[in-house]
């Protein structure tokens, strides 16, 4: 029965009645709109900011944290903005970039809407290479492990895109998402198997498993910065070809676009930003999910536009999530890649039901 | 659902607004809870409180030393076959065991400072290894799974004639292990140590010597006392744990049944009939006391010990300034749960405060 | 490219005519197999038990190792057995609902809940142990539930019930993360083990009500039996045929969902069993649908044999089974993504 119906079900989607990329492709900004949507979006950012110094397990008056920033001092309060608050802010903003940009150009050059880092298994690619890097190798610097986090990442995004596009119908988003469950169980077990006979590698990996801004010093918010932009060059010099992806590789080539070469440096984008948000932060799902999505409905499909408004949109997006984490058991702290799952799932299942049919 | 009838990106724009929304509304929540636990260490609703007390032991936890020193033995010493009531019920012993199994750290403790060379032994998840402060004297006991997985083959494999351990630990297992060898089971481990430490005696035929043993720990910690005088330091205990959960140790722990025989007294966010009370590293101001000791619970790297400790707001303690913060053995002051390892936190206890 | 549906399903009915005797054969083989394994997890262990030594342990007679076979073996090849053969007939219920290889109780959701649910009662400890396989089945079903209300609309479509599937299961792996996180410290590692799997400690008490369910659905199982075949059309020839089949299918999936459930408050959520089950049988018997007996018998072929390697290959440490199933079977999952390919190969 299956061949017939998996049949049936790719036939089915044949008549892409309400695919929203199309639909939405008719929307765009103009320069002014754009740039003062933007600018709505920065302030966002700037709230998403304060809030992360500002909420804590500890009560601290907003004054208190202003005063802080400006003019230093050395009351506890002022101690736990600037040494506590403050590079786990810094933390979040540059893994929320990452992760939104990744999957941003993820969606663009998968023509997918549900490509992204946590769901296709490359984040915990990723840790796996982090953990291997630091339970195998005694790396324990991030400059160190960044690379293997970037391996891990790589390896893990070009098996599950390879294996999804195998079958029928290229890389369906049933079928990507499958492939990256399946990375993520085949993974998952794996460490599981290492942690249980090595009980050393166990809280070691506790660390790299659930994603989570915590505890994370200011010496690793500097050492993040540089590979981020790395990542962020990367996209940003095939960035003009998203559009013409979006239109189709047909179409795409057309316009004079080396295609092959757009996915990869996409795709090396992707992976170089996912390595860095992981072995900053640890796996984080949804956000480079949702964010895109959130981005394209707000600026059109036009990349000049979605490019920015994600990387804003990013960041509030895993603040907002991590506040949530640190209020919710105080004085037990939620993983942020909990909260953003939770935050995260309902969009995916918003997403899902918003088509007639799942395709694209 | 309503979100059926919205766009992509309104759903996720109100998703968003409602979350900041809920985050907002929670603040309050986590400030009024916040202020619970600096006064008395207390849980933000009585659900949470009422979880914890079952998590612990449930309602035998503040009578699990009574009820435990209730058990034991009527046999006279060198009497077998004995009969020992514990915490599952009643077990017939048939002759002075030779072959025991041990399937906790302070069953490891208990029988080891008795003179017993112990078969085998369930190491926990954090350190398969045997403490150092045990490998000594405890031979070479045969590992028989983790605390919280534990090998049945492997047990019967050893064909024991005792096995000890604790309903909290192993309650569902005890059944098949039964069936293996005579098995005695406290209620829990931890600050019942000492009563604990009889009931494995009695099953061993080594009342006296146990009790001597304790004797010697009472003396020392009680001399201990003494030569701190009257203005004893306050002393705070604060273990680093995975997740970035950071404990303060209170009255109901090992530890704290040891610094109370001392007479050493401690801050009123310490000094609670609980386990421990937990702190955020925001809050690590709390921990501030005369001395702290702290302690890691395995790998120090998944603990937020570094983030903590090179923290300003660490360094601004009071007992951090004074040059008046230790570092400790965890598996001593923290993981152990036996007369030895006592023995040993009271000498440590003497170099640090005795000057 | 779709094949004119009259002729399809005659097809089909000439295929199940010609193939019914290798199903069957399948399953003799697929029990004998299952019987053989039986006997090596009897005999394998810390210590080597004779085959001839087991045999007279299972006819009741005296022997040294009547112990460590009867005791400690049996219980735990019961809830083994039992749980797998569960998992396997859950596995097809469900995907011959979704008609999609690709949908399992353990890939939607449904292991997850139940997981979740079992979780949040051991670590909040609002529940007695023994409660746990209730609260455990409770789970699963509204995990499936929800899963249900969110893909249904104008009907179930397979490729939006996955999706769906897959993001509530890993909400509900969130949630479980969530409890982990503020449940005491000694119970969450007691949970984590159970978590992967495991079916270290499980004894007759675990084996009983998942024997006693299995038989109470008997009279369920034979109907589904028929009804799948019904829900394998396509909706147009079954309606043609008379089939209500928004109720035949809802039946099926509430039978699945259960089983699952059930399973998972047994062995814990041992991955990917109700997915690899069905397939293999099926390919085995080169069967149009799902063949039932033989599903059972891969699960708990599956889970045994899994099982055995997870007990022996780091002696004294036990691994939890759910690691086995896991390696053998997302590889499995990602070459059935793979192989889509062949089969519309040819007219494509």
């Amino acid at each position: 029965m299956s061949r017939a119906t998996l049949r049936r079900a790719t036939l089915r989607r044949a008549p892409l009645r309400r695919a929203p990329l199309r639909r939405v492709t008719r929307r765009r900004v103009g320069p002014a709109a754009g740039g003062a949507i933007l600018l709505a979006l920065a302030g966002l950012l700037v709230l998403a900011v304060l809030l992360s110094l500002a909420v804590g397990s500890r009560q601290i008056a907003p004054s208190v944290v202003i005063d802080a920033l400006t003019h230093g001092g050395g009351s506890d309060d002022a101690q736990v903005v600037r040494s506590l608050r403050v590079p786990r802010t810094l933390i979040g903003v540059m893994a929320g970039v990452a992760l939104a940009v990744a999957g941003t150009v993820m969606q663009g050059i998968t023509r997918n809407p549900i490509a992204e880092p946590g769901i296709l298994g490359v984040s915990q690619g990723a840790s796996v290479g982090v953990v291997c890097a630091i339970a195998f190798l005694g790396v324990h610097s991030l400059t160190g492990y960044v690379w293997f986090a970037f391996a891990g990442a790589g390896i893990a995004a070009v098996a599950v895109y390879v294996i999804a596009s195998g079958g029928r119908g290229g890389a369906t988003p049933v079928k990507l998402a499958l492939a990256g469950t399946a990375m993520n169980a085949l993974l998952a077990s794996l460490v599981s198997g290492i942690t249980t006979t090595d009980a050393q590698a166990l809280d070691e990996f506790r660390f790299w498993h659930v994603g989570s801004l915590s505890g994370r010093s200011a010496e690793i918010a500097g050492q993040t910065w540089p590979f981020l932009l790395a990542g962020l060059l990367l996209v940003l010099a095939m960035a003009r070809g998203l559009d013409a992806l979006a239109l189709g590789e047909d179409v795409a080539k057309g316009l004079g676009h080396n295609v092959p070469l757009l996915r990869i440096l996409g795709g090396l984008g992707a992976t170089v930003l996912t390595g860095v948000a992981v072995a900053a932060a640890g796996p984080i799902a949804f956000t480079g999910l949702a964010v895109p999505h959130i981005a394209r409905a707000i600026v059109g499909t036009d990349h000049r536009w979605v490019l920015p408004a994600a990387a804003l949109l990013g960041p509030v997006m895993l603040l907002v999530a991590d506040v949530i984490g640190r209020v919710v058991f105080p004085p037990s702290e939620v993983p942020v890649a909990v909260t953003t799952a939770l935050l995260g799932v309902p969009f995916l299942i918003a997403l899902v039901r918003r088509k007639a049919t799942v395709a694209a | 659902m309503s979100l059926r009838h919205r766009g992509i990106g309104l759903g996720g724009i109100g998703l968003g607004i409602g979350a900041v929304a809920v985050a907002l509304s929670l603040v309050a929540c986590g400030a009024s809870s916040d202020s619970g636990a600096a006064s008395g260490g207390g849980t933000s609703t009585s659900a949470a409180d009422a979880a914890k007390a079952v998590a612990k032991g449930g309602a035998d936890f503040g009578t699990a030393a009574e009820k435990t020193a209730a058990m034991g033995t009527t046999a006279k010493p060198g009497e077998w076959p004995r009969t020992i009531t514990h915490a599952m019920g009643t077990t017939e012993i048939k002759a002075q065991p030779k072959r025991v199994v041990v399937l906790d750290v302070g069953e490891l403790d208990n029988v080891v400072s008795l003179g017993v060379k112990p078969v085998g032994f369930a190491p926990s998840e954090g350190s398969p290894d045997l403490p150092s402060y045990l490998k000594q004297d405890a031979g070479t006991p045969k590992n028989v799974g983790t605390i919280n997985n534990l090998n049945l083959e492997a047990i019967a494999g050893l064909h024991p004639d005792l096995i000890l351990g604790s309903q909290l630990r192993a309650a569902e297992q005890y059944d098949e292990l039964s069936k293996i060898a005579p098995t005695v089971f406290s209620i829990r481990p931890g600050f019942t140590w000492k009563e604990n430490y009889l009931l494995n005696a009695a099953a061993l035929d080594k009342t006296d010597e146990a009790k001597a043993k304790l004797a010697e720990y009472d003396a020392k910690v009680k001399a201990l006392g003494a030569k701190l005088g009257d203005h004893k330091p306050v002393v705070s205990m604060v273990r680093f744990m995975p997740n970035g959960v950071i404990r303060l140790y209170a009255n109901a722990s090992f530890i704290g049944t040891i610094l109370k025989d001392a007479g050493v007294p401690r801050p009123a966010n310490q000094n609670i009939p609980d386990l421990a009370a937990e702190v955020s590293a925001e809050n690590i101001d709390q921990a501030d006391a005369d001395v702290i000791f702290t302690g890691v619970y395995g790998d120090p790297k998944a603990t937020n010990k570094a983030a903590v400790q090179g923290n300003p707001l660490w360094q601004n303690l009071k007992a951090v300034k004074a040059g008046h913060a230790y570092e400790v053995p965890d598996e001593t002051w923290y993981l152990g749960l036996g007369v030895t390892a006592a023995m040993q936190v009271v000498g440590d206890l003497e170099r640090y405060l005795v000057k | 490219m779709t094949r004119p549906v009259g002729f399809a399903v005659l097809r089909v009915g000439r295929a199940s005519f010609l193939l019914h005797r290798r199903a069957a054969l399948v399953a003799v083989l697929l029990g004998a197999a299952l019987a053989l394994a039986a006997v090596a997890y009897l005999c394998v262990g810390e210590s080597f038990v004779g085959p001839a030594e087991v045999v007279r342990v299972l006819w009741g007679q005296p022997s040294p190792d009547a112990f460590v076979v009867g005791t400690l073996r049996m219980p735990r090849l019961a809830v083994g057995l039992l749980a797998g053969a569960a998992f396997g007939l859950a596995g097809s219920f469900v995907q011959t609902v979704a008609r999609n290889p690709l949908a399992s109780p353990d890939v939607i959701g449904v292991t997850q809940g139940a997981g979740a649910a079992t979780v949040a009662a051991m670590t909040f400890g609002v529940a007695a142990y023994d409660t746990l396989p209730y609260i455990s089945i409770v789970g699963g079903l509204a995990a499936a539930a929800l899963v249900y209300v969110f893909a249904w609309r104008r009907g179930l479509h397979a490729s939006r019930f996955v999706l769906i599937g897959i993001g509530i299961s890993v909400a509900l792996g969130s949630l479980t993360q969530l409890f982990l996180t503020k449940g005491d410290f000694l119970v969450a590692q007691q949970a984590k083990v159970w978590l992967t799997g495991s079916l270290n400690g499980r004894g007759y008490d675990h084996a009983a009500p998942l024997a006693s369910i299995l038989l109470v659905l008997t009279p369920a199982l034979l109907w589904a039996a028929r009804a799948q075949r019904s829900v394998s059309f396509d909706d147009d020839t079954a309606t043609a045929l008379g089939v209500r089949l928004g109720r035949v299918r809802l039946g099926l999936i509430v039978l699945g969902v259960v089983l699952a459930s059930v399973a998972t408050a047994a062995a814990g959520p041992v991955d990917f069993v109700a997915l690899l089950a069905p397939q293999i049988a099926r390919r085995l018997s080169r069967t149009a649908q799902i063949p039932l007996l033989g599903s059972a018998l891969t699960g708990a072929l599956i889970v045994t044999v899994a099982d055995l390697l997870a007990r022996k290959l780091f002696s004294p440490i036990e691994l939890p089974v759910g690691v086995f199933t896991a390696v053998v079977g997302a590889p499995y999952l990602m070459w059935l993504i793979v192989r889509t390919r062949s089969r519309s190969g040819g007219p494509a």
